[in-house]
């Protein structure tokens, strides 16, 4: 079976080991693409609390007795 | 060093490391991955924050975090692991993403708007005070301007400095050289010594250094700061909570305890955590009595927490919020929930309130953690330690178990969320196979089920039948 990820619509960029003086390069298009990918809901749910960016992406448990 | 070239390299995960996070089966490389990947999206958004400041072109927010963007390049031309360290922090991830979303609805274009525009700029221009720690650790000579907040100016990971100005956003001068650094405003000035003598921080006249808790264990050590000041972690708080040198205290016991547990009992969770983990955002409870525990993947590496009651209490949380951590982090690298598939409503056993289907995953993932935490402890403590853990291990595999069967057959779910909730399962069937007192089983069945009777009347649904026909739309 193939690897999960790999393209700029479906897998996160890897930038880890990228120098900070080379990410210019990184073609506007590629950015939005991977941004876009990044910034869609992903088992999102709380919107009871405070959220970065408006998006809460947050997780919060309280004990239920 | 790679390049951000067209030929761009994805974060990817094969199948088998799918399926080992997917039954709970971490390991230091595993999670080191997730860890790099979650730099990587940080990496993604400062770029883009960079972009955006440019963009906009005005009130000098471009030239302060051009300024940052050049003194993190040279810093992580000599020591890149110091400034990944930097980058892979909770508050970065918290701020790049909170930075962008502002910027991309600013204010600018917005008459009459110019406090907004003076806030914006101080949060955006936060960065530079992640580019004066790093200028401080490469001992690197440099000119920053530093955003002056409520009269406080933070620099992550070391502390905070009191400044004798107005509660206005303003901003100070920040000079640093091989010897250290020099932070002023108008007449007030504080040096600041070169990075690595935390007691000579902690000496300075309106200096207060960061707080942190530690633990080793069984050969495993985790070093965690206690953030109760961040700017962007604050924003999480829902119940503020000043932290004092006795709370500090209070917080190093506790973790002192849960970390024994944790290396002794779940071994593998200990050795995420101490890959992961790397901040607490101490809480008060939402009322007493009622603790509260969070995470976000903005935020990732750190747990917001309520003081936990016992050490035990303490394990189980971070246990549960780990699992949050490790599934977020995959969520960054693969699509397991499809967002254009409808979402709707529906029982979660863990919560009160009803909660959207996609949701559900997250919480499946988290007890399935916890379960297993539990399972583990039951073999271990006195006779009472036991009956206890075998009745929580009995009522959250339960749920989680009807958690995954309400999953099952939901199309909002990729074939990788489908692959990954079917070897959840297949786990939990280990897990439940091992001998537990049928007693345990009984408890948590009546629980588990006035739970769920408690929640069909709380929301006027008579029964499953009429949950179905009452989906409430979101």
């Amino acid at each position: 079976m193939a690897e999960f990820a790999g393209n700029a619509g479906s897998g996160l960029l890897d930038l880890s080991a990228t120098s900070l003086a080379d990410l210019p390069q990184l073609g506007d298009e590629m950015l939005e693409i991977a941004l876009d990918r990044l910034m869609q809901p992903c088992g999102d749910g709380n919107d009871d609390m405070p959220a970065a960016g408006g998006r809460a992406r947050i997780w919060q448990n309280y004990r239920t007795v | 060093m790679k390049e951000a070239s067209s030929g761009a390299d994805f974060h990817q995960l094969a199948p088998a490391d799918l399926m080992a996070l997917a039954g709970g089966h971490y390991t230091e490389s595993l999670i080191h991955r997730l860890r790099a990947a979650e730099l990587s999206k940080n990496v993604l958004l400062l770029e883009a924050v960079r972009r955006e400041a440019i963009r906009i072109g005005s009130d000098g927010i471009g030239t302060i975090i051009d300024s940052a963007c050049e003194v993190l390049r040279t810093a992580q031309a000599s020591r890149p692991g110091a400034v990944a360290r930097l980058l892979t922090l909770p508050n970065f991830g918290l701020w790049a993403v909170e930075s962008l979303t502002r910027l991309r609805t600013s204010p600018q274009q917005q008459p009459g708007k110019q406090r907004d525009v003076t806030v914006l700029k101080a949060d955006v221009g936060h960065l530079a005070t992640f580019a004066a720690v790093a200028a401080l650790r490469t001992q690197q000579h440099c000119q920053l301007k530093l955003p002056i907040r409520d009269g406080v100016i933070h620099l992550p990971t070391l502390g905070r400095v009191t400044v004798p100005v107005g509660s206005s956003p303003s901003w100070a001068y920040f000079v640093s050289d091989s010897h250290g650094g020099t932070i002023a405003s108008g007449s007030w000035k504080l040096h600041l010594l070169a990075t690595g003598s935390p007691s000579a921080w902690g000496a300075m006249i309106d200096w207060t250094p960061a707080h942190n808790v530690t633990a080793k264990s069984h050969g495993l050590a985790i070093r965690l700061s206690l953030e109760d000041s961040d700017p962007f972690l604050s924003q999480l708080i829902p119940a503020p909570y000043a932290i004092s040198p006795e709370l500090v205290k209070e917080w190093q016991e506790r973790l002192t305890g849960a970390w024994e547990f944790l290396t002794h009992y779940h071994r593998n969770i200990a050795l995420g955590l101490a890959e992961a983990l790397t901040a607490i955002v101490p809480s008060a409870e939402l009322e007493h009595g009622q603790p509260i525990t969070a995470t976000s993947g903005w935020a990732w590496g750190a747990v917001l927490l309520s003081l936990p009651s016992d050490k035990l209490s303490f394990a189980e949380a971070l246990t549960h919020e780990f699992h949050h951590m490790v599934l977020a982090a995959v969520e960054d690298i693969i699509t397991l929930i499809n967002s254009a598939t409808h979402d709707d409503l529906c029982y979660a056993p863990w919560r009160d309130d009803p909660r959207p289907r996609s949701a559900l995953l997250q919480g499946s993932y988290a007890f399935f953690g916890v379960a297993g935490f539990w399972l583990r402890q039951s073999y271990a403590g006195s006779s009472a330690d036991k009956q206890r853990a075998e009745i929580e291990f009995a009522r959250r595999s339960q749920n989680v178990s009807d958690a995954l069967a309400e999953l099952r057959n939901w199309a909002g779910l990729t074939d990788a969320g489908h692959l990954f909730i079917s070897k959840m399962a297949d786990q939990l069937a280990k897990m439940l196979a091992e001998p537990v007192n049928p007693s345990a089983h009984a408890t948590a069945r009546q629980v588990n089920s006035e739970h769920r009777a408690r929640w069909l009347r709380t929301h006027e649904i008579r029964d499953d039948a009429d949950l179905v026909h009452h989906r409430l739309d979101i």
